[in-house]
């Protein structure tokens, strides 16, 4: 039974371990194609240019995050668990392990923030990549925010600091695109502070295609590789420790089992011992 | 296990330790988080060949024991390597470190803690 127990641990663990390596395997290539596009990004960009540490935005915060739950275990490994859980002590399995996944919070913000004005702004999602020229006039309109926003405070004179060239080019379309526009100057606010919360913006308004590509790889390894493997790690630790635990229960049970079968060899030889000397109560003993 | 149960809730961001490749990657899918100003900590390192292994270790130590806001810590393989005796004898639930490979060092199975663990498990 023991065996049983410790062979249906170790088929999960194997399990386990093949989905361990599948997404070691594929996080490998997603990186691979990373490294590639940040390296062709960089090959292609202005000399004394890299996308690199220079461009970090100091205030970053993440919009990607964490959220780790309790669950229990789920499918076929339930089944099993749930069958072995009836026959032995409760406390042996603890029963849930902690499963990680990522989130994005702004994209959660946006939904409920949807739902509660039933407003149409804000339904761009970090994941949801508009296509190229959509892009482009995304970029306009929020360079077009953020342009209202400083001449509101600074006054029409204010002159943007560092990416005066690049802006500059876009303020025309942008006013244009902004004075069709009809969408309130709240709403386009909170719109210009998701879209700027998009790490790409650090590195300028047109960057690179590859640097984009690497983005998307990047958001795949955060979304759907990252959080599985942790998973999966935390939950092969576990079995370890049930496999281990389950092995230590063997090796007692073995040792009870020898002690019980040498004082039960003892116990036959004297009641042997006595069976020659013919007494019946021995018998009935036996 | 109890107390890193309460704990948990709060832990929401990624850590990274790596070259700078591999953190300017992982911060383009928004990972990356800076607090507010008074301390103004950041969620990432970048290690360089200048880079010495002392702030490396005080960068685990930050990420793994004195900030509660952290559930997993990427680091690169061959940046864990010059840690490699703290994260061997790393063993809390939370945050979970998982080793990633760089650029120029690409994933190797032999020094996977996981793998190892797996050898120890079944090499016994």
């Amino acid at each position: 039974m023991d065996q049983d127990h410790i062979d249906s641990l170790l088929e999960r663990y194997l399990h386990l371990l093949h989905e361990y390596t599948s997404l070691r395997e594929e996080l490998a290539t997603l990186q691979i194609g990373m490294y590639q596009n940040i390296a062709r990004a960089n090959f292609a960009a202005e000399r004394g240019l890299r996308f690199g540490q220079d461009y970090y935005d100091d205030r970053m915060q993440a919009s990607r995050r964490l959220a780790i739950s309790y669950q229990s275990r789920d499918q076929a490994q339930d089944q099993s668990e749930s069958e072995s859980r009836d026959k032995r002590d409760p406390t042996v399995l603890s029963g849930v392990v902690p499963s990680f996944t990522v989130i994005s919070p702004a994209a959660a913000a946006c939904v409920s923030s949807l739902a509660a004005k039933d407003s149409k702004v804000g339904v761009e999602t970090p994941d949801s990549r508009p296509h190229p020229e959509a892009e482009v006039e995304a970029d306009s309109m929020e360079q077009s925010a953020v342009e209202t926003t400083k001449t509101e405070e600074a006054g029409s004179a204010s002159t943007p600091s560092s990416r005066a060239s690049i802006v500059s080019k876009s303020m025309e379309d942008a006013e244009a695109t902004a004075s069709e526009n009809s969408v309130p100057e709240v709403e386009e606010g909170r719109a210009t502070q998701q879209k700027s919360n998009d790490p790409i913006r650090w590195f300028g308004l047109l960057t690179p295609v590859p640097l984009r590509q690497a983005q998307t790889q990047s958001i795949r390894v955060i979304e759907h590789v990252i959080p599985r493997l942790a998973s999966v790690n935390v939950e092969m630790a576990e079995v370890e420790i049930e496999v281990r635990r389950a092995r230590k229960r063997r090796a007692k049970a073995a040792a009870a089992a020898a002690a019980i079968r040498l004082s039960q060899q003892g116990g036959r030889e004297q009641e042997a011992g006595a069976r020659t000397e013919g007494s019946p109560t021995s018998d009935i003993c036996a | 296990m109890a107390a890193s149960q309460a704990d948990y809730k709060d832990r929401q961001f990624l850590a990274v330790i790596g070259d700078e490749d591999s953190v300017t990657g992982l911060l383009l899918a928004g990972i990356g988080h800076v607090t507010n100003p008074p301390d103004s900590q950041k969620n990432f390192l970048v290690v360089d060949s200048k880079t010495e292994t002392a702030a490396i270790e005080a960068a685990f130590e930050s990420f793994t024991t004195q900030r509660k806001d952290i559930g997993i810590v990427l680091i690169n393989q061959h940046v864990a390597d010059k840690i490699r005796y703290r994260i061997d004898t790393y063993t809390a639930a939370f945050p979970t470190i998982l080793e990633i490979p760089s650029k120029e060092h690409p994933y190797d199975p032999e020094k996977d803690s996981v793998l190892r663990r797996v050898r120890r498990l079944f090499g016994e």
